[in-house]
């Protein structure tokens, strides 16, 4: 494909764009797909309307710098409007076209081609997010924070609620955003028809750690998907003699919940199955003990103004806790 | 003419200055989010979550505020209640929510200063954290403070609980007692 | 003989105009002066100051942003500096600096005397400052306001941000609001009333029509943000319910209330520039304006479409995909007028002689940035391409595009241009074109990076970001950009300073410009026109070589039966279309009550964030007290009182 390089014109610019984690024009899908050809039709008119308004001008500058005197005279400008004419009716059509493209694509997005055989409630607050899978019956529900699994090739309806503040719920690689408003629930889908993990961010200005408000999307084959909702829906394993146990029923159950055990606090993520997990701090580090350590040691310097508080436990007792998070798969 | 002039660049460079001076110092001031505490290891002591389940003991029941006269130390509190994540229990007007309201006069583990306190420090079941390894006293006293002001609270010396709460908790902990 | 006695009637009819129009010297003149070219040097100069500030206020943020996860400032001063980066750039900067303009050129551009209602345009400058500084009152106490300029509810709601940031944002725009609306009324006036005779509405330079539309749109669209504010600020401090969820609110409502005004208000900050551009250009090509008729059409259309388009910054809300359509497809219409002009300006370049000075530098820049701003706001006219761009680095680079390119470059291409008839001096040549050539490139380095971070996906109002996203080198680009430009702004003022100060005069008419403002002296006489001009046509200073018709102005001491009045301080008052004459109008003198009343709604403004209740019912009760002095009927001769021409 050495034909092709002369055109890696735009990829000097955009070759970016694919390796970034929050890049949209590589988007694939039935949802990302269509916007992310959207995208690449619209950059073109747009670089092309560009170049040929720059090449006009730089005629026009050079045709009008050949004049010796600077004398004023009347001009006929009946050729010079109808040139406008030319000009605007070529746009017109070009704004036409990008119209009826938009609609177009509108229409293919908005909703999934089969019903959505999976449904999840997000909720958006200060500054993580809680994921809500909801069973056959409510003794299967169950609450994960940060991450979505879902399963390949199966479009996922997403409800989005706000706790407090507006949210905006953004996978870029699988569509666009759709806001979190309080006292509303807004609906949007997804669908990946790739497996892989992909990333997802706060889009709306929410306070202080906007910056810090990403999440997880993993997206798993069929089997390893039922795999994964049946570890979900056992309660966590964990022994109560572990020394990290005790020290999180009194430090962090009332704020974390861990199912199967005393804690119930629902005011941080629930960490049932927290070892499970890419991230921990909604998409701030890699989820590794030694990161667990230091997000309880400091957690304020990591994210100013997350709403957990810096315990100032001992060395001893953080590393217990941590190794007994990292035990819960 | 130009004497006007220079006294306008004088103002503006003044103004500025001092305004950037200003911002730079509260800024840094504001962004500190969290209670820097100097805990020395080893003094740990965990306070077991429902150690005081029911009535609370009544030691020290006569301890007033330190702060409760001090107006800056109701505004710290009010920030604490917000940043300490207190509010999303107790609401942002501590008129309760999922947590009991803090601005009537129903308490369940006691009403005054040193009670309430008490119930920050050493949390309580369903659901209140202890605080007292997080926060230094100072700042207990602050959200007290706040919660004070707030006007549920009783005078530092036991009362009857049937008395109606004191229309100035600052001024109803100095006068004392109010039948 | 007759000449040296007209040469001395002449010289006495100035001395009279000067006795009648001039402003006291000292301090009390300083503050009474209803002079509308004070009143516009020192909106320009006001303007120009908080252009600074907000410029400085961004290349902090390029500092903190120029590499991953550093650590330069806060998240809270980050914020904070963001929310007062734009806020002094939309309300502090870009409408009174374009206000600035068309308060110093308006009266001279028709051949007026003074605004129609000079009291109310030294109102709107006092006001103008004074809210200015109350925006900034809560900065040294490190809790500006922080909830973005756009400062949605919930979180500009007192639960998620308590302090007195928010209060300070919302009571301040209120308090500016007052400013924009009486300068808005104050242009329509001035427009329909007091213009030259003759000076019919097919001859207004296109600037007036900029300035006229955006300030009908000003009258319609203020309020909407000033009520939202009101309501933001009621739900803050007194418990109502207009945005809480809890007691029944909308969330939502803020955003429509403040985008029906946010998109207007945009476009009346890009109108009158085009203005400048359109009126300017020209003058460097050596030929009148291509298509001067579809220019004013497309100005005036722009606006009124700007009005059907707000929801375009709402498309990720959730609300219904039909009417989503629906805006979207308005907005892609609204392309059309800007289209419109863009080819008129192109045309005039095309088929004029070009004169290369550092104005048509700025102009011709100014028509490239135009278009590259143009269709990076197509794109996002798209709906289902904005629910991706939206939110990202990709609007910043198109706001940036739309504001700096739209507004600032020909901003300053008009200080270049207007420079001479405010100072008497013309600005260096030479400086003059490393400064545009210094804050082009700049300009680009800075903010056309910000489009490809922007399809990257890095989110905008973050204040950092991790190196994993791979834009860290392309903010250091941007960054650097920044800095370029900020020492192109910094050229600007050392060629201000240095012309100020040994500038080569200038003479009335430097660039050999058709409007009526350079038919005076440089700088103009208190009273602009000795004797009123009379317009025959649209380049009143060109029409013996552009030759288009029998009628001739008359301008200047050569009208012998031309309107004086030096019996009084007058002007003329004409019929709104057509301009013939049918009134005079008496002018007010100096007043300090448009001051007074001015620090009167500061202290209001004042009680208001403290909730002192004291001080705000005196001073309520001042400004009553002002405004009934302001108001009480002035004593006139019974002969005077109508005075009607024929």
């Amino acid at each position: 494909m050495r034909s092709a390089v002369p055109l890696g014109f735009a990829a000097f610019s955009l070759a970016g764009c694919s390796s970034s984690p929050l890049g949209y024009l590589d988007a694939t899908g039935p949802v990302g797909g269509p916007i992310a050809r959207l995208g690449w039709g619209l950059i073109a008119i747009s670089a092309g309307v560009c170049i040929v308004v720059g090449i006009l001008l730089v005629i026009a500058l050079w045709r009008g710098q050949r004049h010796a005197d600077l004398e004023i005279k009347t001009v006929d400008d009946t050729a010079a409007i109808r040139w406008i004419g030319v000009g605007v009716a070529i746009s017109t059509v070009f704004l036409i076209g990008a119209a009826v493209w938009t609609l177009v694509t509108v229409r293919q997005i908005r909703q999934p081609a089969s019903a959505t055989a999976l449904s999840l409630d997000v909720t958006g607050q200060d500054w993580w997010w809680a994921v809500k899978y909801r069973g056959a019956d409510p003794a299967q529900d169950f609450t994960t924070a940060n991450q979505l699994v879902i399963p390949v090739d199966v479009p996922v309806q997403i409800n989005l609620r706000s706790r407090d503040v507006i949210h905006s719920f953004w996978v870029p690689k699988l569509g666009g955003k759709m806001d979190m408003i309080p006292s509303r629930t807004n609906v949007t889908w997804l669908q990946a028809d790739k497996i892989g993990d992909y990333r997802g961010q706060c889009g709306e200005f929410c306070g202080l750690d906007h910056a810090f408000m990403a999440f997880d999307v993993r997206v798993l084959s069929k089997p390893d998907y039922a795999a994964w909702l049946d570890r979900q829906l056992l309660p966590a394993a964990v022994s109560a003699g572990e020394p990290g146990f005790k020290t999180f029923m009194v430090r962090c159950a009332v704020c974390h919940t861990i199912r199967g055990t005393p804690a119930g606090g629902i005011l941080g993520p629930d960490l049932s199955h927290f070892a499970e997990r890419e991230t921990i701090a909604a998409g701030l580090l890699p989820n590794t003990p030694d990161n667990l350590v230091n997000w309880i040691n400091n957690t304020q310097t990591l994210k100013p103004g997350a709403k957990m508080p810096e315990l100032h436990m001992l060395a001893a007792e953080t590393r217990d806790v941590a190794a007994f998070l990292e035990g819960l798969k | 003419m130009s004497i006007g002039r220079l006294v306008i660049a004088l103002i503006l460079l003044v103004a500025v200055g001092s305004a950037t001076a200003g911002w730079l110092v509260m800024s840094h001031r504001q962004a500190q989010n969290r209670i820097e505490v100097a805990y020395p290891e080893g003094v740990a002591a965990v306070v077991p979550l429902g150690i005081s389940a029911g009535q609370a003991p009544t030691l020290n029941i006569g301890v007033a505020n330190p702060l409760a006269d001090d107006p800056n130390s109701v505004q710290d509190g009010k920030k604490l209640f917000r940043t300490m994540n207190c509010a999303s229990c107790h609401g942002y007007g501590a008129t309760g929510g999922m947590g009991p309201n803090l601005t009537d006069t129903a308490w369940r583990y006691g009403g005054t200063p040193i009670e309430v306190y008490k119930s920050i420090y050493e949390g309580r079941p369903q659901g209140m954290p202890a605080w007292g390894n997080a926060l230094p006293p100072q700042t207990v006293w602050q959200l007290v403070a706040y919660i004070q002001s707030l006007g549920g609270t009783f005078a530092a010396r036991p009362v009857s609980y049937t008395s109606p709460s004191p229309a100035n908790p600052d001024q109803a902990s100095q006068t004392g007692q109010k039948q | 003989m007759t000449i040296g006695v007209d040469q001395r009637a002449a010289a006495d009819t100035r001395q009279t105009l000067l006795d009648i129009w001039e402003t006291e010297p000292g301090l009390y003149g300083w503050l009474a002066t209803v002079d509308h070219k004070t009143i516009g040097i020192r909106y320009l100069c006001t303007a120009f100051f908080f252009l600074i500030i907000g410029g400085v206020e961004a290349l902090v943020m390029r500092v903190q942003l120029a590499q991953p996860d550093l650590k330069v400032l806060s998240p809270d001063a980050y914020n904070q500096l963001f929310s007062m980066h734009g806020t002094t750039m939309m309300f502090l900067y870009a409408l009174p600096m374009l206000s600035g303009f068309s308060n110093y050129l308006w009266p001279l551009m028709l051949g007026s005397r003074d605004m129609a209602f000079p009291r109310l345009n030294a109102l709107s400058y006092w006001v103008f400052l004074f809210a200015g500084i109350f925006l900034y009152v809560s900065f040294p106490l490190g809790q500006a306001p922080n909830a973005g300029w756009f400062s949605y509810v919930p979180n500009a709601s007192l639960a998620y941000d308590p302090g007195i940031n928010m209060d300070v944002f919302a009571l301040g725009l209120i308090f500016l609001g007052i400013s924009t609306v009486v300068g808005s009324a104050n242009f329509i006036v001035t427009l329909l009333r007091c213009r030259a005779p003759g000076m019919s509405v097919n001859r207004l330079p296109i600037l007036v029509w900029g300035t006229l539309t955006a300030s009908v749109a000003n009258l319609l669209a203020v309020p909407a943000v000033s009520l939202a504010c009101a309501m933001l600020w009621l739900d803050r401090r007194y418990g109502t319910h207009f945005f809480e969820v809890t007691g029944g609110g909308q969330p939502l409502l803020w955003q429509h209330l403040f985008w029906v005004f946010g998109h207007p208000w945009v476009y009346a900050l890009v109108l009158p520039a085009m203005g400048i551009v359109s009126d300017a250009l020209p003058v460097f090509c050596r030929r009148t304006l291509v298509g001067y008729t579809l220019v004013a059409i497309s100005t005036v259309s722009t606006m009124v479409l700007g009005f059907g388009v707000w929801v375009h910054h709402m498309f990720a809300t959730g609300l219904p995909v039909m009417s989503l359509s629906f805006f979207s497809a308005a907005s892609f219409v609204i392309a059309i007028p800007s289209a419109i002009a863009m080819f008129a300006w192109i045309a005039t370049i095309w088929t004029g002689k070009l004169q290369v000075t550092t104005p048509f530098l700025f102009f011709a820049g100014f028509i490239m940035l135009f278009v590259i701003g143009g269709v990076s706001g197509f794109m996002t006219a798209s709906v289902a391409l904005d629910w991706q761009l939206t939110d990202t680095y990709f609007i910043v680079a198109h706001l940036h595009y739309v504001l700096l390119g739209i507004n600032v470059f020909p901003v300053i291409g008009g200080l270049h241009f207007w420079f001479p008839k405010m100072s008497g001096r013309i600005l260096d040549d030479r400086l003059g074109k490393w400064t545009f050539w210094t804050m082009f490139v700049g300009f680009n380095a800075a903010f056309f990076p910000m489009h490809i971070t922007g399809l990257m996906g890095l989110p905008r109002r973050i204040y950092t970001y991790p190196a994993a996203m791979g834009v860290g080198w392309l903010n250091l680009v941007s960054t650097i950009g920044a800095f370029v430009f900020a020492v192109g702004v910094l050229l600007f003022l050392i060629n201000v300073a240095k012309s100020l100060r040994a500038g080569q005069a200038a003479g009335n008419n430097p660039w050999d410009a058709p409007t009526l403002e350079w038919a005076t002296t440089s700088p103009p006489p208190v009273y602009n026109f000795a004797t009123i001009p009379q317009v025959a046509s649209r380049y009143p200073l060109w029409e013996d070589r552009l030759n288009e018709g029998e009628d001739r102005s008359v301008i200047g001491e050569a009208a012998r039966d031309g309107m004086v009045l030096d019996r009084d301080k007058e002007t003329i008052g004409v019929t709104p279309l057509d301009a013939e004459p049918n009134v005079v109008l008496k002018m007010p003198g100096d007043s300090v009550l448009p001051f007074l009343l001015s620090v009167g709604m500061l202290v209001l403004s004042f009680g208001l964030l403290l909730q002192a209740i004291w001080l705000v019912a005196a001073a309520a009760v001042c400004e009553f007290v002002l405004l009934a002095l302001w108001l009480a009927p002035m004593p006139h001769d019974a002969v005077e009182k109508v005075e009607i021409y024929d």
